[in-house]
This record gives structure tokens, sequence and C-alpha cells, in this order.
């Protein structure tokens, strides 16, 4: 203040700031408990969408409609689709092109720990959509030519002609390719045969890409496919994914079951602090209500402070949370496989998160608070 | 004309079975009247005033205010912020505001600006001679300087009856004159009808009409309703 009439006017926020402010310690614990808790949201969530995104970035490549792999597979790189069954694919009406694919990934070095591999017929690139853009495409049964992926290569460092080891076999890059796809880019291409015996999977691919011819009814074909194979299912969206990857399934499940574990620690704690809380200032509420406040008021104030520690709290746990976030990313063991993304929607959810731990906790305290009799509030001790 | 602004009709209060605060109480209150209320500790003074301030029901009987019973009244909230200031025995200030702050908080919910607000609160804090004190919070204050700042807080909506539990109690001399100088000129100038309890006998002979109760009776009235 510096003179007659500079005074500010007590807003409702600023007496929110200034009740937490007076009970800094009690604030501050309560706010790191709803950190962790949001910490343990957004991590979830984050973990959980980088892998998701990582799966499904396999129904981007191909150049396909849709995919058809093996129904229930535990992830989408054990699945397995027989040549018998590329076949039938490939002749089921209205199909333009079925081509098999096998994909894997192998052990490239420290900073590539999951390098994809893919495995496609040399007949076959076209109609996957691969375009070779240096050098030529590999033999179809060299056992030991290679493609990169020109964003691969560059990420490598490596070129045409230049060798790369694979486990204890040499190959010879013999060209780089584009898929018009980051996942498909930053990967290797070898000939579907030698591939199918290196990894002891002669006679199968991982899955089958689809083109529909035109005019016809992508829906109608898959109904077609998945009644003409059981054990086998299409997929057109990445939420259909789990159809084919029940460990992504099991993921999400798992990430449902913890943000609801999170949420729920987050609101007893919030919850346990407010009734404290309510009991300490029993007599200060016993005040307002002398003073004239009406009860929905004097709600507001306690939902506004809960609301106002779990702000706090978010803001610490989305710090958390990336900081966390980062440790896993560069952990040794799930360095490169997570690739996580942060975004307003990620900010978003910390934040409802929040708001709702702290609404929802607020709730029976501050209605305790509305329904205190003045007279009584004044006697307590 | 004497115009009765607050009543007790057969007012008794009774907290459990065995503790009867006020018993058969009738008291009217009259427009701009200054009345003391005396008696010995637990006689049944500050449950007389809860019940006035509409903090409490009375068990059986009836409060009125201007002829309407409080128990009736939609809004007593309204009645609390605009027609009844409480000046509390140990004052209630809310320790992490600030004296402005503790007087502004009553005026929270009315519908008036943040400037006339903050003027409104300027204007108090001199009245009750806290201009240099008005930023510092209670735990600062003198015991007189509290109490003045829950007068000023009590004055805050303009009340028609300032009702103040034994504001004198816990003062020294210099500052029970002050104190009741600033309730004089509240009742002379604004009208302000003022109803105080208080043990000290001397404070009480200050107010236009004393009523002493005993064991929740009251048993003695001098002087007349003005």
């Amino acid at each position: 203040m510096s003179g007659r009439g500079s005074y500010r006017s007590l807003t409702f926020m600023r007496l929110i700031f200034q009740d937490l402010a007076s009970r800094r310690t009690r604030t501050g614990l309560t706010a790191v408990a709803v950190a962790i808790s949001v910490m343990a949201i957004v991590t979830l969530s984050l973990v959980t969408k980088s892998l998701e995104r990582s799966a499904a970035a396999v129904l981007q490549m191909g150049n396909a409609d849709f995919i058809v792999a093996q129904k229930g597979a535990p992830d989408i790189l054990s699945s397995v689709v027989t040549d018998t069954q590329v076949v039938g694919v490939s002749k089921t009406a209205g199909v333009q092109s079925a081509v098999g694919a096998l994909i894997d990934t192998f052990r490239l070095d420290a900073a590539h720990p999951q390098f994809l591999q893919i495995g496609l017929a040399p007949g076959e690139l076209a109609p996957f959509g691969v375009k070779i853009v240096a050098g030529r495409a590999y033999g179809a049964t060299a056992t030991n030519e290679i493609m990169l992926g020109w964003q691969a290569a560059q990420d490598i460092h490596k070129s045409v002609g230049d060798s790369l080891k694979v486990g204890a076999t040499s190959y010879r890059i013999v060209g780089l390719y584009s898929l018009a796809q980051v996942s498909g880019d930053t990967a290797s291409m070898f000939p579907l045969i030698p591939l199918q015996a290196s990894e002891h999977k002669p006679g199968t691919v991982t899955l089958v890409a689809v083109q529909v011819r035109a005019g016809a009814s992508i829906d109608q074909v898959r109904k077609r496919i998945a009644e003409a194979n059981p054990n086998l299912a299409t997929v057109r969206l990445a939420s259909e994914f789990g159809r084919v990857d029940r460990n992504l399934e099991f993921l999400k499940a798992a990430q449902s079951g913890a943000t609801i574990i999170a949420l729920l620690i987050g609101i007893i704690i919030v919850m346990n602090s407010m009734l404290l809380s309510l009991i300490e200032r029993m007599r200060e509420f016993g005040v307002l209500r002398a003073l004239g406040w009406s009860r929905r008021r004097l709600v507001s104030l306690v939902i506004g402070e809960a609301v106002g520690i779990s702000v706090i709290g978010a803001a610490l746990g989305v710090g958390l949370a990336v900081l966390l976030t980062f440790s896993l990313e560069h952990g040794s063991s799930l360095q490169g496989y997570l690739q996580p993304q942060y975004s307003g929607w990620t900010f978003g959810m910390a934040l409802y998160s929040a708001i709702g731990i702290g609404v929802v906790a607020s709730l029976y305290p501050s209605l305790r608070a509305g329904m205190l009799r003045p007279g009584d509030a004044l006697r307590k001790e | 004309m004497q115009e009765p602004i607050l009543q007790a009709v057969a007012v008794r209060k009774a907290f459990g079975p065995d503790v009867v605060a006020l018993d058969r109480v009738d008291l009217t209150v009259v427009r701009g009247e200054w009345l003391a209320v005396s008696g010995t500790s637990g006689a049944g003074k500050s449950t007389l005033l809860q019940l006035f301030a509409a903090l409490d029901h009375p068990t059986s009987g009836r409060i009125l205010y201007r002829g309407q019973d409080l128990a009736s009244m939609g809004d007593l909230d309204h009645y609390r912020r605009r027609v009844v200031g409480v000046v509390f025995q140990l004052h209630h200030l809310l320790p992490h505001l600030s004296v402005r702050d503790n007087i502004e908080i009553a005026m929270m919910g009315r519908h008036l600006s943040r400037r006339d607000r903050v003027a409104r609160v300027s204007e108090l804090v001199a009245a009750v001679g806290l201009e240099a004190q008005q930023i510092r919070r209670p735990p600062e204050l003198s015991g007189g300087e509290r109490q003045r700042a829950a007068i000023a807080r009590a004055l805050a909506n303009s009340p028609e009856v300032l009702l103040a539990d034994e504001p004198t109690g816990s003062l020294d001399p210099e500052n029970v004159t002050r104190l009741l100088g600033l309730l004089e000129t509240l009742n002379r100038e604004s009208r302000t009808t003022i109803v105080m309890v208080t043990h000290d006998r001397d404070v009480a002979e200050r107010a236009g009409r004393l009523i002493h109760i005993d064991a929740g009776r009251i048993v003695e009235v001098e002087g007349a309703a003005s």
C-alpha cells in the first residue's frame, strides 16, 4: 500500500489463496499427494499412448486399406499367417492385392534396441508402396542383401554399398527406399524367403496388407475374409488394433485400472486433509456464517481451496511425470522403445484429473461446512 | 414513538436436558436504544445475544425482528449480514487476514463494487482509529486494537443493531473509555441500536437501560427504553 485508495479489494480468489498460504505445510503436502496421483496418471498414459502409437504404425505401412493378422495374437509381431492363408485372402472377391509381410525387430546397437525389419518379396515391393530412392531392390533369394529406409540410413550414417552387421551376419546395403511413413522409413527391408529362413518362420508372414478393388466395399471384403478365415482378424483403425495385439489391450486395461486407483488415492488424501481442515476451522466457518455468508458461498470456499490445492498438484505432477517419463525413455531397459509425445491433451488431462480430484474430494467436507449451524460452530474449541 | 426492533417472547433455550440457559425470557429492544445486559457468568447473557443474532434457535418461544418471527424468515443470511452486526467476546478475527480484509470479508456477497468496498473499509478503519494498523494481522495487534477491528467488521454493512458480547472484557481502562466513546457516537449519530452484554457495572451504566439476568431469567430492569 502507498496511501489511501490504493488498497486491494479482497476477492474470492485472493481469499482462497490466503487461506491456502496460511497453511503452507498442509497445502504443500496435500498438493504433493495430488501430484503423485497426477504423475502416475500422466506417465501411464504417455507410456501407453507411445506403445499404442508404435504398434499402430504397422497399420500405416503397406499402402493398404486394411491389414489381416492372427486373431488374438499376444502382440502384432507374434502374429502368424500362413502362405496358404495369404493366397486365400488374395483370392477373396473384391481384393486388388494382398501382400504378405514378415515383420520383426532386431538389436542393431544400444541406440536402436528394436530396429524394425520387414521381409517382402521383391515382386511385392511396389504393391506394398515401396519406392526405391537409391540403388536397387534386393534379389529374391539373396541371403546377404538388405535395403534401408532412407531415414534409417541417415540416422545410422549408411549408404548404398556399405555393409551392415545384423547379429553374426554381414549384409550389403543394395538400396534405399521410401514408404512415405516414418515407421517404415526408419526400418530395414529383407527379401522374404531368406528372412523367413533366418527367423525360423518358413512359409509364414506376420500380416497381410490388403488393397481393395475400386468400387468394392471395404467392409464387405473384410467380412468375407473374416468368414473364410476364423482365426484371422482384419484391422482398419488404430482403435481395432487390440484384436491382433492382446498385450496392448492388457496394457490399456492396466492403465485404466491404475488411473482409477491413482484418482481414488488422490481423492482420499485430499478429502482427509479437507476434513481435518474443517475440524480445525470450525469456529472460522461459524464466524463467516455469523457475518452473513451463505451456505453456498462457504461450500464454494471449501471447494475452491481444494481445487486450488489440486491445481498446484497438477503443475507439480506434470513436472514429475515429464521427469519420470524422461528417465524411462532413457533408462537402459526401455531405451528406444518409448517415444512419448507431449501435447495439450497431456497437460489438459493432468489439469482435469487434478480438478476432478479436488472437486470430488471436497464435496463431503464442503457440504459439512455448509451445514454447520453458526452457534454450534462458534462454541467449538 | 418507541418502535420495537427486536423482541424475545417467552424464550427458552436449553442445551440438553440439564442445562437451561434462558427460561421464559420476555424482552423488547426498541430502535435506537442502548441496552446493557449484565449478569454473572453462565447467566444466559451470551445465549440471548446469540439468539438475537440468529446464530441459534430458541428451544421454545420466539425471536422477532420488527414483529416477524426469525424462525419463519426465509433468508437468515440476509438478516445476519444486514440487520445485525456482532462483536464477539473473543473478537474472532481471522488471524491470517489483515485488519482491512477482516472487515471486508463481512461485505462479500453484497452487490457492492470493489471500489465501494475499499472505500467503506477505509471509512471504518478511520472511524475506529486503526489507520496505522490496517494492513497488520490480528496477532500483531493489541487487545484493544483487535476489539476495535472487530467492531469495524460488525459495522461493515451498516447494521440496524449492534450486538456486542462483553466487548470491553479484555481491555485496559484507556481502551474501555475509547471503545465506549465509539459506541456512544454510533448510537447517538447514526441511531444504531446497541445491545451490549457486560458484567462491568461502570460500563453498563453508560447504556440507557440495563437488564440483569440471573439463572436464565431477567430479574431486574433499570431505566426505560428510549
